[in-house]
């Protein structure tokens, strides 16, 4: 019966479900309700499950879904909030003229940058990283590198301004950019 | 004064956003030069550029092969969410069944 199965793949694979959401959303309380729905959805539509192949698959293109709907309707909220003062934001990183400040002018990154994307310490700061920037830019990022090529039909769906958007991937790759170097460039 | 003697000059501020701007719209022809001489005569914005490209390679990583740390930072959901869930699905199974 399809109840007691679904509720067996609970015990099989709600951590992995739940820990891949809070990756993907940075947001733990978010993520539990993101699981939830997944069963939810998995045994409404457990009719269409049958004859696929495995039922972890499945439940993940279920989740995956929901996490995109998640980072396009904050990203929605970017419309209706104005972008913090630019020269507050950007005061951190340059000076009154424009040009960097000293101590966050970008210097060479003296690490052959392949070898990071194995590398599970640079992993947990990349991390931390990402948890540090507001939610919307987050998305936004998110969204944007899981349309590569294709941000003009992001802006048009989610109905923002390219300049709107465009301005965000400045302001979160700024303030990655500073977070990963100070917390580990510049100390390997 | 830089305005009207120099054009195509502008700020390291100014440059970053040109960097990134052009990774989501195509850049008019008065931003490209001001993007190319900009980087032609400034070490820091090379690097920025250089290193903002190394981040999207690293999210586009992140994106393709998801593998977390192997650290107990791995977050586990709750037996009593599990059990709310299980409890979901048989109030479900009840009313079609």
């Amino acid at each position: 019966m399809s109840v007691e199965n679904v509720k067996e793949w609970v015990v099989k694979y709600a951590d992995e479900l739940y820990a891949w959401a809070c990756y993907k959303t940075n947001d733990k309380a978010y993520s539990e309700d993101l699981v939830q729905e997944t069963f939810i959805a998995a045994f409404k539509n457990y009719a269409s499950f049958e004859r696929q192949s495995s039922p972890k698959t499945w439940l993940f293109a279920i989740l995956n879904n929901k996490i995109i709907d998640f980072h396009r309707k904050n990203v929605k909220k970017i419309v209706f909030q104005t972008l913090p003062d630019k020269g507050d934001f950007f005061s951190e990183y340059f000076k009154e003229d424009g040009h960097w400040n000293e101590h966050t002018k970008p210097h060479h990154w003296d690490t052959s940058e392949t070898e990071l994307f194995d590398d599970d310490e640079f992993v947990i700061v990349w991390q931390s990283c990402l948890q540090k920037l507001p939610p919307t830019w987050n998305s936004a990022i998110t969204l944007k590198f899981l349309n590569e090529g294709a941000a003009k039909e992001i802006c048009q769906e989610l109905a923002i301004t390219p300049s709107n958007f465009w301005q965000i991937v400045h302001r979160t790759k700024v303030q990655l950019r500073e977070c990963l170097d100070k917390n580990w460039f510049k100390r390997k | 004064m830089g305005q009207i003697k120099y054009p195509f000059k502008v700020s390291c501020k100014m440059a970053t956003e040109l960097i990134e701007k052009r990774t989501v719209v195509a850049l008019s022809l008065k931003e490209r030069i001001q993007r190319w001489v900009h980087l032609s005569i400034c070490d820091g914005c090379t690097s920025y550029k250089r290193q903002s490209q190394f981040l999207d390679s690293f999210f586009l990583h992140r994106q393709q092969a998801p593998s977390f740390p192997k650290s107990n930072q791995i977050p586990h959901l709750s037996a009593t969410s599990k059990k709310d869930i299980q409890d979901k699905l048989d109030a479900m199974g009840t009313i079609e069944g």
